[in-house]
């Protein structure tokens, strides 16, 4: 009888305490959505280690979307700071399955969309992405100032940079700004020094520069 | 609607927990004999020294009941409660007898001899007792031994005086030994008496003289020896021994040397080893943090969300 009592409490007391089977799964998530903030704010280490966490928890299913998504959002937010990336860790798995939404996303991310890849891209990028592959960079450009999600926001105004008007990157400096994304406030001064139109403007951006890459 | 039902599932939850609780300690302490009745029993003794309230009654070495009250009666004598549980009353039948026993190590405790076949003692019986107490029982055997060593002691001692006496016979003795000897050294005719021929005693002097000379030769011969050593001595064994000299101070340097390098080849294997351990336990921490942030993620986050969201 006292055992049976016993075994009760213990099975009253952890029946509270039950936890989704697929863990990685949202703790990936999650971390790779730390990640995100930490890395566009320019917390380096805490960026570091969200990614690394992110992967770790990814590669502990033999279902590798989780892992290409990541690898993709990596390179995604790479370019959207003006770092050079070709998305090798994602070419590298690409092979092993055949989603046609993140060879979309791929495809965006390289400058090579077909228009049967436009169906698949994610909704906030689908008409920037036709005004795109007409070449028609005025309408891409509307089109970014349009787009409510800030990070879709700054991956489009990246992938047409020498395109893009004054205005805009204006406003993309505001945005960055608001959010405290360090790397991307930074990648477009610099972006705006090369439109500067007179020496005094030109002195203010690089002195805002200076102020914001010094320590303290 | 659904909050009430919540609330309800709650209430049925705690109140399931707060009865299971109630019954476990319920059980603990019938267990425990909490509610069990308990047989009370008594005897008288001179003295209440060695007795406490609390100290143990056992039986077969088993812990059966306690010491419950210790009062003084009218004519000086002590009665002492003692109790024990339902279950242990069985133990105690009429001619049970209990012995309080006092070692040499270790505290006083009550042991219960019973009878098992006799019938069972009633509730607020008295019970006889009997005291051992091994310490003046082990004194008390020991004094016959104690007495019989001191007259070993005693007869060793006469003896030791007798034969340090001048006059004793072992003293008499040794001093005619002395005598005999002497006389066998110095007179030719003892040893003729030794020998019982007067022949044989020349022949033996006579092989003593040739001894002598002998003796004489092989003392030429040592000495001859001792001059040739000498001359090796000078000429190879001291230089000799002057380098072994040197190549023992030397190896003796290689020696300390070796030690010394011993002892920081082993110190850096430790330090090695320390640093693996070290690193275990680093990527253990972080490992742990990486847990702790994983839970800080999901709940600063506040997102339900399994899918990665790409920029």
């Amino acid at each position: 009888m006292k055992y049976i009592l016993l075994l009760s409490l213990i099975l009253l007391s952890g029946c509270s305490l039950k936890t989704a089977p697929n863990q990685w799964q949202y703790k990936s998530a999650n971390a790779f959505s730390s990640y995100t903030k930490n890395f566009l704010s320019d917390n380096q280490i805490l960026a570091e280690n969200d990614l690394n966490r992110a992967i770790e928890h990814a590669k502990k299913s033999a279902d590798l979307t989780q892992l290409a998504t990541i690898y993709l959002g990596e390179c995604a937010l790479n370019i959207s700071v003006g770092i050079d990336d070709t998305c090798d860790k994602y070419k590298n798995i690409q092979e092993l399955m055949h989603n046609k939404e993140l060879d979309a996303y791929h495809s965006l991310l390289n400058k090579s969309l077909a228009k049967s890849d436009i169906q698949h891209l994610p909704q906030q990028y689908q008409e920037f992405a036709l005004a795109l592959l007409d070449k028609n960079f005025s309408k891409a450009d509307k089109h970014i100032l349009s787009i409510t999600k800030e990070t879709s926001r700054l991956l489009c105004a990246s992938l047409i940079k020498n395109s893009l008007e004054k205005n805009t990157k204006k406003s993309i400096i505001e945005t960055a700004s608001y959010n405290g994304y360090k790397k991307a406030v930074l990648f477009w001064l610099k972006e705006t020094l090369k439109d500067a139109s007179s020496p005094h403007e030109m002195e203010n951006i690089e002195k805002k520069i200076s102020i914001l890459e010094s320590e303290l | 609607m659904q909050y009430n039902k919540m609330n309800f599932t709650v209430g049925l939850f705690m109140l399931s927990l707060l009865l299971l609780l109630l019954a476990f300690i319920f059980f603990l302490l019938e267990e425990k004999g909490t509610f069990e009745k308990r047989y009370n029993y008594h005897f008288t003794t001179q003295s209440a020294e060695s007795f406490s309230v609390g100290m143990p009654l056992k039986f077969s070495g088993f812990k059966i009941g306690v010491i419950d009250d210790i009062s003084l009666l009218e004519d000086g004598s002590v009665l002492i409660t003692f109790s024990v549980r339902k279950t242990n009353a069985k133990w105690l039948s009429q001619g049970s007898v209990l012995l309080l026993i006092k070692p040499l190590l270790g505290a006083a405790h009550i042991n219960l001899y019973s009878a098992l076949d006799s019938p069972p003692l009633q509730d607020g019986e008295a019970i006889p007792i009997h005291i051992s107490d091994n310490i003046n029982d082990l004194i008390v055997k020991l004094q016959p031994v104690v007495s019989k060593s001191l007259n070993v002691l005693n007869s060793v001692d006469k003896i030791t005086t007798d034969l340090a006496d001048e006059n004793s016979n072992l003293k008499q003795i040794l001093k005619n030994l002395n005598i005999f000897s002497e006389r066998l050294a110095n007179d030719k005719s003892l040893l003729t008496s030794v020998t019982g021929d007067k022949t044989s005693t020349q022949n033996v002097i006579k092989s003593l003289n040739e001894t002598t000379l002998i003796l004489k030769d092989v003392k030429k011969i040592t000495s001859d020896i001792s001059e040739i050593t000498k001359t090796l001595k000078q000429d190879i064994i001291n230089p000799s021994s002057s380098t072994i000299k040197e190549m023992h101070i030397i190896m003796k340097d290689i020696k300390n040397k070796l030690q010394t390098l011993d002892a920081t080849v082993k110190a850096v294997g430790g330090y090695d080893k320390d640093l693996v351990e070290l690193k275990k336990q680093i990527s253990t921490g972080l490992q742990k943090s990486n847990q702790i942030m994983d839970k800080v993620d999901a709940i600063m986050q506040n997102e339900n969300n399994s899918k990665v969201e790409l920029p």
